[in-house]
């Protein structure tokens, strides 16, 4: 009773301890397996006990290496335990591994000998063990084989980890800079402030960079800047511990494509003002007789009565007219005014300059555009009416570029009235407010009106209707209308007004006007 | 002799101005217009002097006033001027007869030598235009024999050749000769042949 109890508390023991207890004659015959070790298999003892072990239990491919340690320590009379790992099949996943204690006892006439073994599952733990060490190997392998580099420290901000992209982004050595201040990859202001940046969050929990990320400079090895995008994720170490890792990426690349769009831009820009430019001088090279005569209607005068004073003054003191004399002097300043005023005028449209807004009366603009136009000759034969709408509010634009809409819509208005009776010419300006925060500009001519075909061609480069036109004019306005966010359209006017053409086009009222 | 006027056209109020007051300083009667159409309507095609015109004038432009001058018969001669220097009109301009094309700005010596000048040409035409008026008076008062005669005399043939081709006799050629030398007021057969010209050309 007592020994049968011993029995089986001793089997609770080794299961408890999830140990397998096996017992094989020299032939592998099971002698004794205990529960423990029958149920890992998936069997009663009962089943195993009496069969081949080696055939029946270990996989094929093992057989041999089994065997051949089996044998050896049958023969061998080393009472020392020797230990052994292999699969065993089980009856419902197949493998698992064991790990062996063995060694072989012999009866007291060194006869029938026996091999007992205790072994134990490993093949959970292995699995384990697999497991950690892939995702180690996995992790590893990530971070050796990122683009981005990435390097981990301590709250002291010494660095604890530094990928191989890092080492060839910063030019270091992984051994290099082990163990030493992150500052050291960092370029002004940074490197100075950042002890007193890991402080301060320490201290305060006031993240400035950590889950947000930056453009910053870093430094290569060789002293040289470069741009970065960092970010920074804290992880939770185990215990106090803290630490971050920045994630940087070399922008170097994206930076040099961002300069060199926004030089396109400017390029484009200048190319655009360029062709404004030229087109401005093109309207005044074909003014340029109407500019001689503007110019020169003045200098004529002055020079008469400055000759017709000359002539009174001469003649004689007591002859002299004092008054006329006066007046002859006052009005050669007046024709100065006049010549000077001519010259204001036509220098905006040489200048080149840059695009700049101001708040401009669009009503002034358009008056003293027309200005410029009478001084082609065609122009003088035209009648103006002028409709402009009281009180508009100013609006933020450039008014040279504008003035050249106008310049360039007046002069193609006074194009196709060539046609018409000297007396019958006419354009019609109007100004109106829309909606409250457009204000619309129409140029309205009574001449031949536009062709079906070329409507839908108007607004295009180099198309043109004129022996003498480059065909930009329109092109360019069209623009310039939509950098100052408005349009530009025709309106082909029905027989209310007779036949002819609006051009008009809007620009927005921005906040920044006030009322004249 | 009438008084020569300078006529100053300019739709440049200044300009015109300016020359009104210069012309007045040199001793020159002027009279200004604004445009072609105010000088044609108290245009009198006999008064003397001479025009300061304008060629670039809404409307009716200067070369077209020269081109209704003319139509008109009126001969009174035209100094062009200019704000800008137009070769094309300037050569067309000075074929029509104008006397002087001046650019503005012009010096005053300039515009007064070509009024001198217009004045002169003024002067000659209108004595001529006296001459050959005369002659044509003179000439309606011919019987249709004499004014025959006297074609003949002035294209140079003899009385016994004018004789034979009208078919009258000589006696007869040698009475109508005198009667056309009497009433033409002809003192030679050039004087005879130079009235006949002026006649023959309206």
């Amino acid at each position: 009773m007592t020994l049968r109890a011993t029995q089986q508390e001793l089997q609770d023991y080794l299961t408890l301890a999830e140990i397998i207890l096996l017992t094989l004659a020299p032939d592998s015959t099971v002698v004794h397996i205990n529960e423990y070790g029958a149920r890992l298999l998936g069997w009663n003892p009962d089943e195993i006990i009496g069969r081949l072990w080696i055939e029946n239990f270990v996989p094929a491919g093992h057989h041999e290496e089994i065997w051949r340690e089996f044998n050896e320590v049958m023969s061998s009379n080393d009472e020392q335990p020797r230990h052994f790992q292999n699969p065993v099949l089980t009856r419902s996943t197949g493998e698992t591994m064991v790990f062996w204690h063995y060694r072989c006892i012999r009866d007291g006439n060194g006869g029938i000998a026996r091999v007992v073994s205790t072994g134990i599952d490993v093949s959970s733990r292995s699995r384990a063990e697999k497991d950690l060490e892939k995702s180690e190997a996995r992790a590893a392998a990530v971070l050796n084989s990122v683009v981005d580099a990435i390097v981990t420290i301590d709250e002291r901000g010494i660095i604890q980890m530094f990928n191989p992209a890092a080492a060839g982004m910063f030019g270091y050595h992984k051994e290099e800079v082990l163990g030493k201040n992150v500052s050291m990859l960092m370029g002004a202001p940074h490197r100075e402030r950042h002890d007193g940046y890991l402080h301060n969050y320490i201290q305060t929990g006031d993240a400035k960079i950590i889950g947000i990320g930056r453009e910053l400079n870093a430094l290569k090895k060789n002293g040289e800047e470069f741009p970065i995008q960092l970010t920074v994720t804290e992880v939770a170490g185990d215990g106090k511990q803290r630490s971050f890792t920045g994630i940087i990426r070399d922008i170097s690349e994206r930076k040099e494509i961002e300069r060199s769009i926004r030089q396109r831009d400017q390029e484009i820009r200048e190319a655009r003002e360029q062709l404004a430019h030229m087109e401005r001088l093109g309207t005044l090279n074909a003014m340029t007789t109407g500019i001689a005569h503007e110019l020169n209607q003045p200098l004529s005068a002055i020079t008469s009565y400055a000759q017709a004073c000359y002539r009174m003054v001469e003649a004689g003191m007591h002859d002299i007219d004092i008054d006329e004399l006066k007046a002859a002097l006052k009005k050669i300043g007046a024709q100065v005014g006049r010549a000077g005023q001519v010259i204001r005028r036509l220098r905006s449209l040489v200048n080149k300059r840059d695009s700049v807004r101001e708040p401009v009366d669009i009503n002034e603009l358009i008056t003293d555009t027309i200005e410029i136009t009478r001084i082609d000759s065609r122009v003088r034969e035209v009648r103006f009416m002028i409709n402009l709408a009281p009180s508009l509010p100013t609006i933020n634009i450039d008014p040279v570029q504008v003035q050249q809409v106008i310049l360039n819509l007046v002069l193609n208005g006074v194009d196709a009235l060539e046609a018409r009776d000297p007396a019958d010419r006419r354009i019609t300006i109007t100004t109106s407010l829309e909606s409250g925060n457009e204000i619309r500009v129409g140029v309205h001519d009574n001449g031949i009106g536009l062709l079906e075909e070329h409507k839908d061609k108007l607004f295009n480069p180099f198309f043109s209707t004129k022996s003498k036109g480059m065909g930009m004019g329109l092109h360019i306005s069209h623009s310039i209308i939509a950098a100052h966010g408005g349009r530009m359209a025709y309106n082909p006017r029905g027989s209310s007004s007779g036949p002819g053409t609006e051009f008009f086009f809007t620009l927005p009222v921005t906040d920044g006007g006030g009322s004249t | 002799m009438t008084e020569q006027t300078v006529f100053v056209i300019d739709d440049d109020e200044a300009v015109r101005d300016s020359l009104r007051l210069l012309l007045k300083s040199a001793g020159l009667p002027v009279k200004d217009f604004a445009s072609a159409a105010e000088f044609l309507e108290s245009c009198d095609p006999e008064q003397g002097g001479c025009l300061v015109l304008d060629i670039h004038m809404p409307g009716f432009n200067g070369l077209q006033l020269q081109d209704e001058l003319r139509r008109r018969g009126a001969a009174i001669p035209i100094i062009f001027i200019t704000g800008h220097g137009d070769v094309p009109i300037a050569v067309q301009a000075m074929k029509q007869g104008a006397v002087e094309f001046l650019q503005k700005p012009f010096n005053d010596e300039d515009l007064l030598a070509g009024i001198r000048k217009a004045f002169e040409r003024d002067l000659e035409d209108r004595s001529r235009h006296r001459h050959s008026s005369l002659a044509r008076e003179r000439y309606a008062t011919l019987t249709p024999r004499e004014k025959q005669v006297m074609e003949k005399v002035a294209a140079g043939l003899s009385s016994k050749q004018i004789a034979y081709e009208l078919g009258i006799s000589q006696r007869t050629v040698e009475i109508h000769r005198g009667a056309v030398m009497n009433k033409m007021n002809a003192d030679s057969v050039a004087s005879l042949v130079k009235m006949m010209m002026s006649v023959s050309k309206e």
